[in-house]
């Protein structure tokens, strides 16, 4: 049976765009991918911190960069008969995650693997606390 | 960032509407494509609206917050263009997170035109409608000259 709701981690990873074609060729008539770019609380840190950008520069930067991979992830689902609706959050993905989806009845998460980049802890997190299955897209 | 295409350059009074009486999402989509098609010379109109609905019913264009953004790409327009619009009552859209929208933004690309260009460019609307004191202000505005002053000065 296709899952009804899916739940696709959006980043700038090639692993991400793998994640989207799995998301597209998982999806039924009846399946939404909710796709989601979380505006990282700790790469905004990171930056700030780093001295490279200011805070509100750092965001700006993070939110735009976000909302591109969202509206490209959009293009590519829908140009493939896909249906998608794309949202963007700020905090933690391990925690964003597994709450969207409780709040929006996800049956499948998809995620990208990118080892080195936290990613694999993501995984890890995911595996642990998301409310259903996880998919990690290699 | 590259391709800086700001919303108040898209804007003129002539495709701004505030306090839009329709009180339904395909009523108010409807509006805002006669609008938009009227403002800009729009050779068929219908095609437009068929290109934006079929869009539209692959995934709702509420992007949370009160937010509308349909947008498609089309062979009837040769430049990105936008129309904005406020409507008199929020309007049940259907928007994940629940809410109804009080501010929709339709923008039109060209089919065949930069597509870097296009993301960037809803990237930065999303991104300025998603701060809450820009759509405060927006909400309060009583012209549409007074609602490009409000993006261009958040925009700079």
């Amino acid at each position: 049976m296709k899952p009804k709701n899916i739940l696709l981690y959006v980043d700038a990873s090639k692993e991400s765009r793998a994640a989207l074609d799995v998301a597209v060729d998982y999806s039924g008539l009846e399946t939404t991918i909710i796709a989601v770019n979380v505006v990282n609380r700790q790469t905004v840190i990171q930056l700030t911190r780093s001295g490279e950008k200011s805070l509100a520069e750092a965001e700006v930067e993070l939110e735009e960069n976000g909302w591109c991979y969202l509206y490209d992830a959009e293009e590519t689902a829908k140009s493939a008969g896909a249906s998608i609706v794309i949202l963007q959050e700020s905090g933690y993905p391990e925690e964003v995650l597994p709450r969207l989806a409780s709040e929006y009845g996800v049956d499948l998460i998809i995620i990208g693997h990118t080892p080195g980049l936290g990613q694999a802890s993501l995984a890890q997190q995911l595996i642990e606390h998301a409310p259903c299955a996880v998919l990690v897209v290699k | 960032m590259m391709n800086e295409l700001k919303l108040s350059s898209l804007l003129t009074p002539k495709n701004i509407l505030l306090d839009v009486k329709e009180k339904e999402k395909d009523a108010l989509l409807a509006k805002i494509i006669k609008t938009f098609s009227e403002v800009n010379n729009i050779a068929d109109p219908e095609a437009l609206a068929r290109e934006v609905t079929e869009r539209e019913a692959l995934g709702n264009t509420g992007i949370g917050r009160g937010i509308g953004f349909p947008h498609a790409k089309s062979s009837q327009v040769e430049e990105i263009s936008v129309l904005l619009a406020r409507p008199a009552r929020p309007i049940e859209y259907g928007a994940l997170d629940g809410l109804p929208v009080n501010l929709v933004i339709l923008i039109i690309a060209p089919d065949s035109g930069d597509n870097n260009q296009y993301l960037h460019a809803m990237a930065r609307i999303s991104r300025l409608l998603g701060k809450s004191e820009v759509r405060e202000k927006l909400a309060q505005v009583k012209t549409p000259q007074e609602a490009i002053d409000t993006i261009a000065a958040f925009e700079n």
